[in-house]
């Protein structure tokens, strides 16, 4: 029973994480190790940035005077965030990866692939936990000068912990996907599903953020001593809990509540694998017969009967791109709306800046640089860093496809403009409601149009440089982005730091007016399109003819 | 063996009929041969045989287990190779068959004798360490074909077999079919191309619109056809006047 099981799983890690492919590329050319050290010096900056973020929450909390409720917060925490990040790809992975219909002729029972499948989303899970979570509990550990034998627990709890809130996100997927009725809807009802987790983390976050506001208005530390008791109210309604979080004490406690916490998750798991098996062998026939249908059904309309001008044809080619795949959709949406809704809020609640005091002149310029970078970050990130990529196995098309490269470039830079604008508009407005300041927000607007221009270009020449266009699932994209992302983020963070410190010294030093050094940077920033522009085209045109779609 | 017991299959409430109440037995030591126009039903036949897509009534039997209620005894005597070779992972040629003998429990010996043996005969020994991803649509066939065959299985089913096949591997797949045949395997599958079915088949099924036409071998066919000049007809022709 186990060899089967074993095997999918190795064929899922080896696939779905591209363990395969790295080592085969590792093994072809010798030119892209250079990738290795700078993925882990990019680790390492992550890391260390982490661990700040966990200094500041453990003085904060006042780690010394409570160690236990602490650990229980973090233990909390990492539970509740596999819950909510496994729901969508638990979906994903037990009825939308395209294996399905390969691996159902196989002879492997239910419970075989079901346990497979979970154990692919486990380890998915634990190497999140040991990016985000590790960091804190060696901090943790090492704060409070604990022996070996806690390292020893943590490593444990590190595979253990995703078992119970996988287990309770699989039966969630299970159920729901037995009581949606698919058929007719299927794409619009996954298209609803992809929004699920952008949903459910947005409603956490705001809950959190609530919580903290409410209780920061009755007295200014009241919250934290809230925030500490949080845990124990969440295990008196679920006792297990209360393992988990023992393992943070000392002794031989510490190490029966593991052992206690370890076979509870144990014996979940196994139940689960049991009984969901045929509850998932159910929702799996009822899903085949319907998919497909789709294929064969699809109304194409009367689109590209009237004559269109080459640009706007491409141009909605690039919409389709983005909206026909609903995890693209999500993406954006969670970038666009997500960000800019929770820092308003966060803002409004807490009481927002005082109004009657004039604003500094440094103080708008690290405003309105604040602002830029937001928008970046809203626009940019994954919807322009792949505007190439996302068109995977079919790039081909756009090489057979008669229509010169420069306009489909042009179509794509375009595309991501219209995002990027909207970002910016969206945080000027915000930024006008919130410090009733419109000439900031028109700066903000203005500077933030003309970078993120920029970064559209360089996103788009990023892409070029190294597309995937072999991608099987929209997910797999969104994983190799990791490295783009960050790359993009430092920089925008760069620039944005770089601006603000110059705008300081032509303030301090060169006495210029705010509205002097704005223009300053509008027309360096003009000046550079002149010049970036006709180069990006080029660049591109010949980028085209050498990838291999 | 293959049995179909009545088979029928709707895709969607209320649609027609992809598969209308068929009745077709494989014995060891045949090959059959499946044809039919396109959307008559063949895959749809096939991906139930296999245990993909349940049937909506009727009983299907591989060597002498049911699909339905043993499906995982009946998959094990099954090699299948689909009619979309798109293999789905990003995984090695090698990495692909080794999964294969595992869910099949080849033992380790069989295993290593079997790869050597078929890599050599398809010809696949130099890519078989690349990216499947990589491969032609000729070789993905290929590396299909060699996984369907690992564990040596009573059953071969084949979904357009030949589609990307050059001529050598075309051939090679002919030979298999009938040495499997000849040692009491059953072979069964579908194919346009009629030549290949003439040739090579024991017996020839047609199916039109779900429903089963015409079956038996080329001579019971012509007979049965009832128009043609006899001994001359073609089973082009045959095709032909029966699924008109
Ligand atoms: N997933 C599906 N959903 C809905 N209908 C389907 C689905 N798959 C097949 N059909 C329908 O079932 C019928 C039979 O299709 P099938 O694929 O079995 O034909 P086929 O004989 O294999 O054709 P071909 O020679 O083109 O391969 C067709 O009418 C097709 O439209
Ligand atoms: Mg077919």
């Amino acid at each position: 029973m186990m060899r089967g099981a074993w095997a999918l799983f190795e064929v899922i890690v080896r696939g779905q994480y591209g363990l395969s492919y790295l080592t085969e590329r590792y093994k072809k050319n010798i030119d892209s190790r250079w990738e290795i050290p700078a993925t882990l010096v990019l680790l390492v900056l992550l890391e260390w940035m982490i661990v700040g973020v966990y200094q500041g929450a453990y003085h904060l909390l006042s780690l010394e005077d409570h160690p236990g409720k602490v650990f229980s917060i973090l233990v909390l925490g990492a539970i509740l965030w596999v819950f909510f990040s496994s729901v969508a790809h638990m979906m994903r992975q037990l009825y939308f990866t395209n294996d399905i219909e390969w691996v159902s002729g196989l002879p492997l029972s239910s419970s075989e692939v079901l346990g497979a499948r979970m154990a692919g989303v486990w380890l998915g899970q634990i190497l999140v936990l040991i990016v985000l979570w590790l960091p804190g509990l060696i901090l943790y550990g090492m704060q409070l000068h604990k022996g070996v034998g806690f390292y020893i627990l943590v490593a444990d709890l590190m595979l253990s912990l995703p078992f119970f809130p996988l287990v309770i996100s699989g039966w969630f997927v299970l159920v729901v996907v037995r009581i949606v009725p698919w058929g007719k809807y299927r794409q619009q009802i996954e298209r609803l599903l992809s929004l699920l987790f952008p949903l459910f983390s947005f409603i956490m976050i705001m809950s959190i953020n609530g919580f903290m506001m409410n209780a920061g208005a009755s007295g200014s530390f009241t919250w934290i001593t809230k925030l500490l008791d949080v845990p124990n109210t969440f295990a008196s309604y679920f006792y297990p809990l209360h393992w988990a979080f023992g393992i943070g004490s000392n002794g031989v406690t510490a190490w029966v509540n593991a052992l206690l916490f370890d076979s509870f998750s144990l014996c979940m798991m196994v139940v689960f694998l049991l009984l969901g098996a045929p509850l998932y062998q159910r929702g799996l026939q009822m899903f085949r017969n319907s998919s497909g249908s789709q294929r064969y059904t699809r109304k194409k309309g009367k689109q590209g009967l009237r004559s269109r001008s080459l640009f706007r044809l491409m141009l909605k080619r690039e919409y389709h791109l983005l909206m026909d795949t609903p995890f693209f959709v999500a993406q954006t949406l969670v970038q666009l709306i997500g960000l800019p809704l929770f820092i308003a809020i966060s803002f409004i609640r807490g009481g927002g800046i005082e109004e009657n005091e004039p604003i500094s002149v440094m103080f708008q310029m690290v405003i309105l640089w604040g602002s830029v970078i937001l928008c970046l970050l809203m626009g940019g990130m994954n919807s322009i860093l792949r505007t190439i990529s996302r068109e995977g196995r079919f790039f081909y098309l756009s090489k057979v496809l008669p229509v010169p490269y420069k306009v489909q470039i042009a179509a794509k830079y375009t595309f991501s403009m219209m995002i990027m604008m909207f970002a910016c508009l969206l945080v000027s407005v915000i930024q006008g409601i919130l410090i009733s300041d419109w000439i900031l927000a028109s700066w903000t607007l203005v500077l933030g149009i003309l970078t993120g221009s920029l970064f559209s270009q360089l996103g788009i020449l990023h892409d070029l440089w190294r597309p995937n266009l072999t991608w099987q699932s929209p997910k797999e994209l969104a994983k190799q982005l990791g490295l783009g992302n960050l790359l993009f983020m430092i920089l925008s963070l760069f620039l944005g730091g770089t601006l603000i410190f110059l705008s300081w010294i032509l303030l301090k030093f060169g006495k210029l007016s705010f509205i002097e050094i704005q223009g300053i940077w509008t027309l360096l920033l003009i000046g550079l399109h002149v010049w970036t522009g006709k180069g990006v085209i080029a660049i591109a045109n010949r980028r085209y003819q050498t990838i291999q779609g | 063996m293959i049995w179909f017991g009545n088979v029928s299959k709707r895709y969607e409430r209320g649609g027609r009929l992809a598969v209308d109440g068929l009745q077709l037995q494989v014995d060891p030591g045949e090959i059959v041969g499946f044809l039919g126009p396109n959307g008559a039903g063949k895959t749809t036949t096939i991906k139930m045989l296999t245990g993909i897509i349940p049937p909506d009534t009727g009983e299907i039997e591989v060597d002498h287990r049911s699909m339905i209620r043993s499906p995982l005894e009946a998959k094990r005597k099954i090699g299948y190779v689909p009619d979309q070779p798109e293999s789905v992972m990003r995984i090695t040629g090698r990495e692909y068959l080794h999964f294969f003998a595992d869910v099949y429990r080849v033992s380790p010996a069989e295993r290593e004798d079997r790869l050597v043996q078929y890599l050599e005969r398809y010809r696949m020994e130099d890519v078989i360490d690349e990216l499947i991803q990589g491969y032609s649509r000729g070789m993905k066939q290929k590396i299909a074909v060699i996984a369907s065959l690992l564990h040596d299985p009573a059953v071969w089913v084949l979904d357009e077999p030949m589609v990307g096949l050059d001529p050598h591997a075309a051939k090679v797949v002919k030979e298999e079919m009938k040495w499997r045949r000849d040692h009491g395997k059953t072979v069964f599958f579908s194919t346009h191309v009629l030549e290949v079915a003439e040739r090579l088949c024991d017996r020839i099924a047609i199916l039109q619109q779900g429903r089963l036409v015409a079956v038996g071998t080329m001579e019971e066919l012509r007979r049965g056809s009832g128009v043609g000049i006899a001994d001359e007809e073609t089973l082009e022709q045959l095709f032909l006047e029966l699924t008109e």
